[in-house]
């Protein structure tokens, strides 16, 4: 796939559909393995620079995937506003403005911090293994789900120190809290400012066609080119939210939280899900 | 002076006579058109009093005539009530159309057929972009059109008894319906922004796709009880703009207009489709310029 990635085509284009196909198939098979593997490597042969650099990675993946979506946009942003063509059945109710809801993201990364603030007042994990070095622990990552499966902690101060991954939605949390209060804060200000822009250049629309000021074409061109603003400030919004989440937490909620954002866009397009939903038969109403 | 000015008033009146009698006798025969619906049997009371005025010719000749034009009229007026009556028809079966095709969401919805009800196949995307709100036209364009179009249609506006306060009212509407869609923008907004935590990809590997499969759906039903909603508004709006808002005329002619433009930019998007071709980026793309800024982080930890 990397060599069909480098691999020149004399037209140096390509359809934005095939991007996307590619771009997934990259996150699911070598973005997503990798930093699974270094979040749950038992082994010390993995350290937090390691785990940190494959963050870094992950993230450059999704600031290419925006950059490339402005420059599609910028092409003819009507087929990024309705993505018939590359995104399918399933996903195309839960896109806004082309692609995911900025809120989305905030509301991913508060989930991980309700979920262990219950997870960890609830259920006090246990520990009954002994064949783990401390030392080595301390560097080690647990994929979450591993949660059940080792049971760790004689203390809350053990658990701090010794499982960071398990943790990481303990570790400084009120900062955190304060940071996406913030994010949110900016979020509800500019989302619906954007809504607003994306319904006035369409009563605009109407309004130039219907008093006969501009013909249809010309009033169409103008709002194009107010739609290419509108997707491309949408798109600055989610890259900047994601980017402003992987700077504020630590390398172990960042690793969580694009995990959980590359399993979210992987399994919205997996193939056999995908074939049982179109071959259902019930009605939803 | 008062006095002077009083005669003078009198002489004018005095003069005028002769013009309120002709007056007069029009009116007598707009009255006479206006029973023009009723029955012939009136014919012998319109005869009396038009053959007091009519200029003395040869009595039968013009009994004769005058019932030639009488039946003339009379046929003339049936077909245009026929004609007002296939209008109307015409006009009705235009709004079931359209009250078809916003109330397809109501026919029996299959999860994928959302986004077919969102994003239709059959309108090319920058159709859809300019146009659409939820798969259709936003209510508040529809009267946004109409209002639009008094403005720039000087019959439409003059046919309107009062237009000023119609202006007024349907600016209301407008408001009251921007509202209507913001609701929905904002009940959308949280199943976009939730989608994520409601549907668990996360364990999808682990458990048999069915309960993956339900969530999915479950959101959609959300999806598909707010497309009803936006259509029952969109059917609203139409229905308030040609049934009680305008008269029979003019709504025919906002109808010409609304599927005009919509029939326009169908085209036109459909042409500006074919000749654009499907969206494309660089094969090299701006990943090599973004990388950049992290590559460099990168390398230190590599």
């Amino acid at each position: 796939m990397i060599r069909s990635l480098s691999r020149k085509k004399p037209t140096g284009r390509r359809r934005f559909r095939d991007y996307y196909a590619i771009w997934i198939d990259t996150l699911k098979t070598i973005h997503l393995p990798i930093l699974r593997h270094h979040m749950s490597c038992a082994t010390s042969t993995s350290s937090p620079n390691l785990l940190s650099a494959h963050v870094e990675i992950l993230h450059h993946h999704f600031k290419s995937y925006y950059h490339n979506l402005d420059l599609a946009a910028s092409t003819d942003v009507s087929q990024i506003l309705i993505p018939v063509d590359h995104r399918n059945a399933m996903e195309l109710p839960f896109l806004w403005l082309g692609d995911l809801h900025p809120y989305l993201f905030t509301n991913l990364l508060r989930s991980y911090l309700l979920q262990h603030d219950d997870s960890f007042s609830l259920q006090e994990p246990e520990n009954e293994d002994e064949e783990y070095d401390y030392q080595e622990q301390q560097e080690q990552e647990i994929e979450e789900e591993d949660e059940d499966e080792i049971e760790v902690g004689e203390s809350c101060e053990f658990l701090k120190k010794q499982w960071p991954l398990m943790n990481a939605w303990k570790i400084q949390s009120r900062k955190l809290t304060t940071r996406i209060d913030q994010i949110e804060r900016g979020l509800r200000l500019m989302v619906p400012a954007l809504m607003n822009r994306a319904r006035r250049a369409q009563a605009g629309f109407v309004q130039k066609v219907g008093s006969g000021e501009v013909s249809p074409a010309a009033a169409a061109a103008e709002m194009e080119e107010e739609m290419v603003g509108i997707v491309m400030d949408a798109n600055r919004l989610r890259k900047d939210v994601i980017s402003e989440i992987v700077s504020v937490t630590t390398v172990y909620q960042a690793a969580l939280f694009l995990e959980g954002l590359a399993q979210f866009l992987v399994g919205i397009r997996d193939g056999k899900l995908l074939q049982e939903f179109k071959s259902c038969k019930s009605t939803l109403n | 002076m008062t006095e002077k000015k009083q005669k003078d008033t009198k002489k004018a009146s005095s003069q005028s006579k002769p013009c309120m009698s002709n007056q007069d006798r029009g009116k007598a025969v707009l009255d006479d058109e206006e029973e023009s619906e009723d029955p012939p049997t009136e014919q012998i009371r319109c005869l009396t009093l038009h053959s007091q005025n009519s200029p003395k010719l040869g009595e039968s000749f013009s009994w004769k005539r005058y019932r030639l034009w009488k039946q003339d009229r009379y046929h003339r007026s049936a077909r245009l009530e026929r004609q007002l009556k296939s209008l109307e028809d015409r006009i009705d079966k235009q709004l079931k159309r359209f009250q078809a095709q916003y109330s397809r969401a109501k026919n029996p919805t299959r999860p994928k057929d959302v986004a077919e009800l969102l994003m239709p196949k059959s309108s090319p995307p920058l159709e859809l972009a300019t146009l659409s709100w939820l798969g259709d036209w936003r209510p508040s364009s529809i009267l946004g059109l109409f209002s639009s179009l008094i403005r720039s249609s000087p019959t439409l506006a003059s046919s309107l008894s009062h237009a000023g306060a119609t202006q007024k009212a349907i600016s209301q509407l407008i408001h009251d319906l921007r509202i209507e869609e913001a609701v929905i923008d904002e009940e959308m907004m949280e199943i976009q922004a939730n989608c994520i935590l409601r549907i668990p990809f996360a364990i999808a590997n682990e458990k048999p796709n069915g309960s993956t499969l339900d969530q999915v759906n479950s959101e959609l039903k959300k999806v598909h009880r707010l497309i009803v909603k936006a259509q029952n508004f969109r059917t609203n709006a139409l229905e308030t703009v040609v049934k009680k808002i305008l008269c029979q005329s003019d709504a025919a002619e906002f109808l010409v207009a609304f599927d005009g433009i919509q029939e326009t930019v169908h085209q036109f998007s459909k042409d500006y489709k074919m000749r654009k071709g499907p969206v494309t980026v660089p094969l090299i793309s701006g990943s090599e310029i973004v990388g950049v800024d992290s590559g460099y982080s990168l390398c230190k930890f590599l």
